[in-house]
């Protein structure tokens, strides 16, 4: 049976990424990381078959630049040994679309600097990959990654925004309101 | 009976074992009294606790624990837990009186129209704090002490649940576990958010106080959600009351705008990061506006000189809630001696060199230690001729004569303020008249100055200091007051006995407007007149006066005429703000350095 990480070694191992994988992305000529040339490695590495010829086309120039580094980080985390344990069929456009679908919401560094965002990434991709963290049961885990899902709470956000609105203007007026208030009673004959 | 009492005292024993072991949690060198123990609610009460059965107080750095309350809430076997908690108040969030006003400052400006509700929203964050500090950095288990007092609660209102959830966040607990099972999907992203921000800001928690009060604010608009909030979470307000009876905090008149910076909703930020498309869009961050700093700029006001402070009725409503018990008219003189104080005259130096050498004064026993060169054998022999060191021998002693040069001593000043239905409230609308005046009457009495103050309106009321006074604070009392009557200065207040034999040289110093005049033209209840009132009394002062009139040059040039003849010298401000530059120019003329005059 194989022995998963709990999501806290996986953080840990996400805090960890060194700084080559969070370069610049090559996209129209200018940067430092082909991206492609990462992810296809990683590939490699995990299917144990180091000279197989490159089997994923990113495209790097149709993607973001935070799409792009957000996968770099990921080859990153996919260096953790438990990953070349398991079988890696789900490293697929599955995967790809969920990343492509968090990237623009979180700026790119944060994924390795911010406890609460390498918490989300360990997860997600603990997810795509079918496992639970060690010590969580799937109901626990799917819990815990809904707190920590930056594109659930932006919708809930953005649901809520008019409402959110609504109170500041509320705010606003009753400020105000008082303001005139102290200056009426107060003010000059 | 006797139970619950044998019961209390066995806890009151095994708290007070544990209160070491809290101070060791955060730090061997806090020194930190033992908790007042109150055995019963009487006692409790006593305390000023209400509700909650721990509470902090940074004025006596005392920590208060109900014991009775502690065994009702079946928390008795978590004392290193709370202990430790309170502890983290004094010295973690607030921490101190300077950082406790500075934590209500920044969440009253989050809160706008709801100010009233700080002290809650202040406490359940300093909580999250500390609480999240000692489970996850000192590895203490608070999350048990909430599972038990949670687990009989009632959780109905949204800040309660939010509050809660965002515990469920930082700790990794099972959703409902705190939070019961009420949570809404936007109660789940503002918890998550909320969590974020503990984390982000557990260093620096001033800099995060606006946005979590920010996040708080849906929760808090409405009067009912707010009152069932308050009655929900009344057992965790341990530091609501922790300002109560402190001196009076300086420093918090003017507006800080790196404040301002901070009051940021934390949603519009999510949604603000948002729009990050890669490294080529970061550029553009530092451009971005922040949300609603503008609006807060404009909602704050800013008021008195370049606009840097708060007025004055914020000011005290603030200052309130962080103490209730603060004397109102101590709050508003220390507003209006801020505002003086970079206005002031320097404090006054003077030089004095030695007229002679060192005089011999007599002798002092000798001590064995005391420098060889000080004993005096000559005074020695004189005592007993067998030396004993310590006994007999004995040490001259010298004094210094100083020079005590003559020096011209600074004019008392006299000063009149028109208090008159014309004039603002100082206590609720920023007064430039009596700012002025305080600059002037504060460097006077730096200077070493007699100050006598008069706020008169007439016909109608006046309010005079006892003579002349060298008390800043009977100064400043007298010129924070107000009366609002009549329609000008009452010239007949220079008829006081207090300027009929005048001491030392005084200068007049009236500040009023135009209507001074109708006032010179009537007659004073002796029958006298008015101009005559004024020049008798200018006579007498022997220092001059100054008439500041808030008018145009040209009005009533009769009546200036005529007081200049006198001997008045009159100032014209057109625009209250130029009170400010007369001031300081008149506080320099007559007040800078000790004794030197015009």
């Amino acid at each position: 049976m194989t022995e998963v990480p709990t999501i806290s070694e996986l953080i840990h191992h996400i805090k960890r990424c060194p700084a080559e994988f969070i370069a610049a992305p090559v996209r129209r000529g200018k940067g430092e990381v082909y991206s492609e040339a990462l992810v296809n490695d990683v590939l490699r590495r995990l299917m144990q078959q180091p000279t197989a010829p490159g089997k994923v086309a990113l495209t790097a120039d149709r993607r973001s630049a935070a799409e792009l580094l957000l996968i770099q980080i990921c080859c990153w985390v996919l260096t953790h040994p438990f990953f070349a344990r398991i079988d890696n069929s789900w490293f697929n456009e599955v995967f790809w679309s969920q990343l492509a679908a968090v990237a623009p919401h979180v700026k790119s560094e944060l994924w390795v600097t911010d406890e609460q965002r390498a918490e989300e990434l360990a997860r997600m991709i603990l997810k795509c990959s079918g496992y639970v963290p060690a010590g969580e049961t799937s109901d626990e885990a799917l819990d815990r990654f809904d707190a920590v899902n930056t594109v659930k709470r932006i919708k809930v956000i953005e649901k809520t925004a008019a409402a959110e609105e609504r109170a500041k203007l509320l705010r606003r007026q009753m400020a105000e309101q008082r303001a005139r208030e102290a200056a009426n009673v107060y003010g000059r004959e | 009976m006797a139970e619950r009492i044998a019961t209390v005292t066995r806890l009151k024993e095994s708290w007070a074992a544990a209160w070491s072991q809290a101070v060791a949690i955060w730090s061997p060198y806090v020194t930190l009294r033992e908790p007042t123990w109150c055995l019963s609610a009487q006692d409790a009460q006593n305390e000023g606790l209400t509700g909650s059965f721990a509470m902090i107080r940074l004025t006596d750095h005392r920590v208060v624990i109900d014991l009775d309350s502690v065994h009702r809430h079946s928390v008795g076997d978590c004392a290193v837990q709370i202990l430790a908690h309170e502890i983290g108040h004094h010295v973690l969030i607030p921490a101190n009186r300077y950082d406790n006003v500075g934590l209500f400052r920044r969440m009253r400006l989050a809160l706008a129209g709801i100010e009233d509700r700080t002290p809650l929203v202040a406490n359940l964050y300093s909580d999250l704090v500390i609480n999240d500090t000692l489970q996850r950095i000192h590895q203490l288990d608070m999350a048990i002490v909430y599972r038990k007092i949670q687990a009989k609660a009632s959780i109905e209102s949204a800040l309660h649940i939010w509050y809660m959830r965002t515990y469920e966040y930082l700790w990794g607990l099972p959703r409902g576990t705190l939070s019961g099972g009420k949570q809404t999907a936007q109660l789940d992203a503002d918890a998550s958010l909320a969590a974020s921000l503990i984390r982000s800001y557990a260093r620096n928690w001033l800099d995060g106080a606006g946005r979590f009060a920010m996040l708080a604010y849906p929760y808090l608009i409405e009067d009912a959600q707010h009152n069932k909030a308050r009655q929900e979470l009344a057992r965790y307000l341990d530091a609501e009351k922790s300002g109560a009876g402190a001196e009076v905090v300086g420093g918090m008149a003017e507006i800080d705008e790196s404040i301002l910076d901070g009051i940021v909703d934390p949603r519009a930020e999510a949604l603000q990061n948002s729009d990050n498309k890669g490294e080529d869009d970061q550029e553009s961050d530092s451009s971005r506006k922040r949300p609603e700093i503008s609006d807060m700029r404009s909602l704050q006001g800013g008021t008195g000189p370049q606009k840097r402070y708060s007025e004055p009725g914020t000011y005290i409503d603030m200052m309130r809630q962080v103490d209730p018990a603060a004397d109102e008219n101590r709050l508003i003189i220390r507003y209006y001696r801020e505002i003086a104080m970079p206005h002031l005259v320097p404090f006054p130096e003077e030089e004095s060199a030695p007229l002679a050498d060192l005089l011999p004064e007599g002798t002092d026993q000798w001590e064995p230690g005391d420098p060889v060169e000080e004993l005096d054998w000559f005074e020695t022999t004189l005592v007993s001729p067998v030396v004993v060191p310590g006994v007999t021998t004995r040490s001259r002693v010298f004094t210094q004569d100083t020079d005590t040069p003559c020096k011209s001593q600074p004019y008392n000043l006299y000063v009149g303020i028109d208090c008159s239905g014309s004039m603002r409230n100082p206590r609720y609308n920023f007064s430039w008249p009596i700012s002025a005046a305080s600059i002037i009457t504060l460097s006077a009495l730096r200077a070493g100055a007699k100050v006598m103050c008069c706020l008169s309106g007439e016909p109608g009321s006046f309010l005079e200091s006892d003579g002349f006074v060298t008390s800043e604070h009977e100064a400043m009392l007298v010129l924070t007051s107000y009366l609002g009557t009549g329609y000008a200065y009452g010239i007949p207040r220079l008829q006081t006995p207090h300027l009929a034999e005048v001491k030392s040289t005084t200068h007049l110093l009236i500040v009023t407007d135009d209507d001074i005049f109708s006032m010179l033209d009537a007659k004073a209840p002796n029958g006298e007149s008015n101009y005559d009132v004024a020049e008798k009394a200018l006579a007498r002062a022997g220092g001059g006066g100054t008439f500041v009139l808030h008018s145009r040059p040209g009005y009533s040039a009769g009546g200036v005429s005529r007081l200049e003849k006198m001997g008045w010298t009159i100032h014209y401000v057109t625009r209250e703000e130029e009170l400010v530059a007369f001031a300081r120019a008149f506080s320099r003329k007559f007040y800078d350095r000790t004794g030197k005059r015009q």
